[in-house]
């Protein structure tokens, strides 16, 4: 038998005979002529171009019967299987088979390794376990944060090759992994029952007390005081490192940016600090009263203050600002602005919301619906919240007005508030800070008493200002501190098991590489190399032991 | 130059007019054009594409010849979407697994990104949301794993159970 035409004809050999069997045995025994002829026609058939072979089984198949036809297709559709992965890789075309891999997600992942040794292999050689991390690292801002929190990002994308950190296996990504996922699962956790570490910073101021704002980064808390001052704090040791000096009231609003720090006060002016230095650059004069709440994005910046009105600037530099407009509407004091490039949001002592067209300063539409005066605010994509004296947040639709729900829990007045995709939170006078779950206060069906998810009574003065991320809520009060709620635990270390790597009875490949990887080193290096090799397998060990040791020991302390 | 074509062959001998600018989305071709400044009548011999496979991609680089090219490759920088496949390139990969391998083996030699891409994603969609067992049904493979190994690859894997 000679199928030239068909590639893979072992396969379909075996096929035939397999469906020739069963036909034969429950038929009758095959004649002699057909014994003879078969092959006579074989031969003749191989001797056919391309197109004639078609062409004749073509016909061949229209002279069958259709239950025929079924059979045949039992035989035909392994034959046109084909294992993607495995044959890709013995043409030398890894790098296809590590391609379509790189499409997949954990689960699939998993699945794959199960397949077949040779998919395990794949899989392995090509590190689709430290790839899917990297692709994580990139797409999802919790990844990309966290990576850098707890330090492995040092081990993603193209690594400076230190000595003890060299050769990570797949294995090492493939242990990584589930610790990163449990790693998140705890945070969710944690935000969901609200166990947190607190940090404490006593400002200690000497006569008013309380402190109005805040911003923070990984380095460093930016605070204004009701002690006229700013001071700055390092995020890590909780100290203060500078305190700027200038304005002559209460700082009551701030934004920095990586040059300079923006502050409000209620001696009427803004002033403009030299981030680096703390040197006071600029001092604009403009509101007759309180400067309330300031924002700015790259060269615009928007005011508002006690004087009703609401300033548009332009940023040329620190020292060079000029205020462009002024937008006049509301009838008490604007408490807060916020803006993209699309709208600016402002609301005030006078119960309403306003919105203005951003490139006009057209003014757009008034929100309507507190029941008293709003203290603050947050803008972004498509949502508007607000915090308002009637003790309620509401949710409004930038775009038509409407609003999609109000929150009550609050004793006190609202008095800031934040929000990104997933939570809201809030802080208000009597205190207390609360979580909301923003995806279900925005599904009309569920119930108001499931919103809250969290209340966290740690101040004991009104909350004034905070800022979160997915790690942590840092909020500032009238009782002189600045509290930091930590939900990663800080001392959690990954601890990769790496007795069992080592049992593994699956990883006769990994040995290989090992293997090969000595004989290099031995070709290559003038050095006593099995020493090198050997220490360098030892640090990698013991990278992890004291990491897991330190987490047992943290865990312990830590409830 | 729009029309303009050259004639490029089949390793089973087909002759096929193509216009230079579709040819040109595969780089191997653009390289061979651009490099040995082909006389417009030589036949261009394509040594590792069979006449029918050359058809399909035919028809795929004439479908696309408008789209916008794609970002260089970036190895740092790949965001891998699966779902992303077009309705169009959908009913052009209805194929057996057969045509969509030797698909995927033009699509490399030709050095056409975006053909290369639909089809690896595609393969990537038969995988997903599949068990072990299923994918092997699928591609139709035999699992070699001794008993042992399967279980200690199992039990490594557990993490996935619990999310």
């Amino acid at each position: 038998m000679n199928f030239t035409s068909v590639d893979n004809s072992s396969y379909l050999d075996d096929s035939i005979s397999v469906n020739m069997r069963t036909t034969t045995s429950t038929k009758k025994l095959l004649t002699i002529n057909y014994e003879k002829k078969s092959e006579e026609y074989l031969a003749t058939f191989s001797t056919w171009s391309d197109h004639e072979q078609l062409l004749f089984v073509g016909n061949l198949l229209q002279n069958m019967h259709s239950h025929q036809h079924g059979q045949i297709n039992s035989f035909l559709s392994p034959m046109l299987q084909r294992d993607f992965i495995g044959r890709l890789s013995s043409c030398g075309l890894e790098n296809l088979s590590e391609k379509i891999l790189e499409y997949l997600d954990d689960q699939s992942l998993k699945s794959s390794e199960l397949v077949c040794r040779e998919w395990y292999h794949v899989i392995s050689q090509g590190m689709l376990w430290k790839k899917l991390i990297e692709r994580k690292v990139l797409s999802d801002i919790l990844w990309h944060d966290l990576s850098e929190r707890r330090g492995w990002n040092k081990y993603l994308f193209r690594q400076l090759l230190i000595n003890k950190d060299q050769h990570k296996q797949n294995e090492f990504y493939r242990y990584l992994y589930p610790e990163i996922l449990r790693d998140i699962n705890q945070l969710e956790t944690n935000w969901r029952t609200g166990n947190y570490q607190l940090e404490r910073i006593q400002c200690q101021s000497r006569n008013s007390k309380g402190v109005y704002c805040l911003q923070y980064d990984n380095q460093k808390i930016i605070s204004g005081l009701r002690d006229n001052t700013i001071k700055i704090w390092d995020r890590k040791s909780l100290e203060c490192i500078k305190i700027l000096t200038g304005h002559n009231g209460s700082v009551l609003c701030l934004q920095y940016d990586d040059k300079m720090i923006i502050s409000g006060s209620s001696d009427s002016t803004i002033r403009i600090w030299n981030i680096e230095t703390g040197e006071l650059l600029n001092t604009l004069l403009h509101h007759c009263d309180a400067v309330l709440h300031l924002r700015f994005i790259d060269k615009m910046m928007i005011t508002c203050s006690k004087d009703r009105s609401i300033a548009v600037w332009e940023i040329n530099s620190p020292i060079d600002i000029v205020m462009r407009r002024v937008l006049v509407g509301h009838r008490a004091a604007v408490n807060v602005v916020d803006f993209d490039n699309k709208y600016i949001v402002s609301a005030s002592g006078d119960r309403t919301i306003k919105v203005w067209k951003t490139t006009t300063c057209e003014f757009v539409r008034t929100f309507l619906g507190h029941k008293r005066g709003i203290a603050c605010l947050q803008y972004r994509d498509q949502l508007v919240i607000s915090g308002s004296s009637d003790n309620t947040i509401r949710i409004w639709d930038i775009e038509c007005g409407a609003c999609l729900r109000i929150l009550e829990g609050h004793d006190e007045l609202v008095r800031c508030i934040r929000f990104d995709s997933k939570v809201i939170v809030s802080g208000a006078y009597d205190g207390k800070i609360k979580i909301w779950n923003l995806q279900a206060a925005l599904d009309p069906r569920s119930q108001t008493s499931s919103l809250c998810l969290k209340t966290i009574t740690e101040h004991n003065g009104r909350v004034f200002r905070l800022q979160f991320d997915e790690f942590q809520i840092i909020s500032s009060s009238h009782d002189d501190t600045i509290l930091c709620f930590n939900f990663l635990q800080p001392e959690r270390q990954y601890s990769l098991d790496l007795n069992s790597i080592n049992s593994s009875p699956i990883l006769n490949i990994d040995q290989t590489q090992i293997d090969n990887f000595t004989s290099t080193i031995k070709s290559t290096d003038n050095f006593n190399t099995d020493e090198i090799l050997d220490r360098t397998i030892v640090n990698d060990l013991q990278i992890q032991v004291p990491a897991l040791s330190r987490a047992s020991s943290s865990s312990n302390s830590g409830n | 130059m729009a029309g303009h074509k050259i004639k490029l062959q089949s390793n089973d001998g087909d002759i096929f007019d193509v216009e230079v600018e579709i040819a040109k989305l595969s780089i191997t071709i653009k390289t061979m054009l651009e490099d040995l400044s082909m006389n417009e009548e030589e036949i261009i011999p394509l040594p590792n594409i069979n006449s029918a496979i050359f058809k399909k991609v035919i028809q795929w680089t004439t479908h696309h010849k408008d789209d916008p090219p794609l970002p260089p490759e970036d190895d740092e920088n790949r965001e891998k979407n699966t779902n992303d496949i077009s309705s169009w390139d959908q009913e052009f990969l209805k194929v057996d697994q057969g045509t969509l391998f030797e698909l995927i083996l033009a699509a490399n030699y030709l050095d056409i990104k975006g053909l290369l891409d639909v089809t690896c994603t595609s393969v990537a969609n038969m995988i997903k949301g599949k068990t072990s067992e299923e994918i092997r049904q699928t591609f139709n493979i035999k699992n070699d794993f001794t008993p042992q190994e399967e279980e200690q690859i199992k039990k490594e894997n557990e993490w996935c159970e619990n999310k």
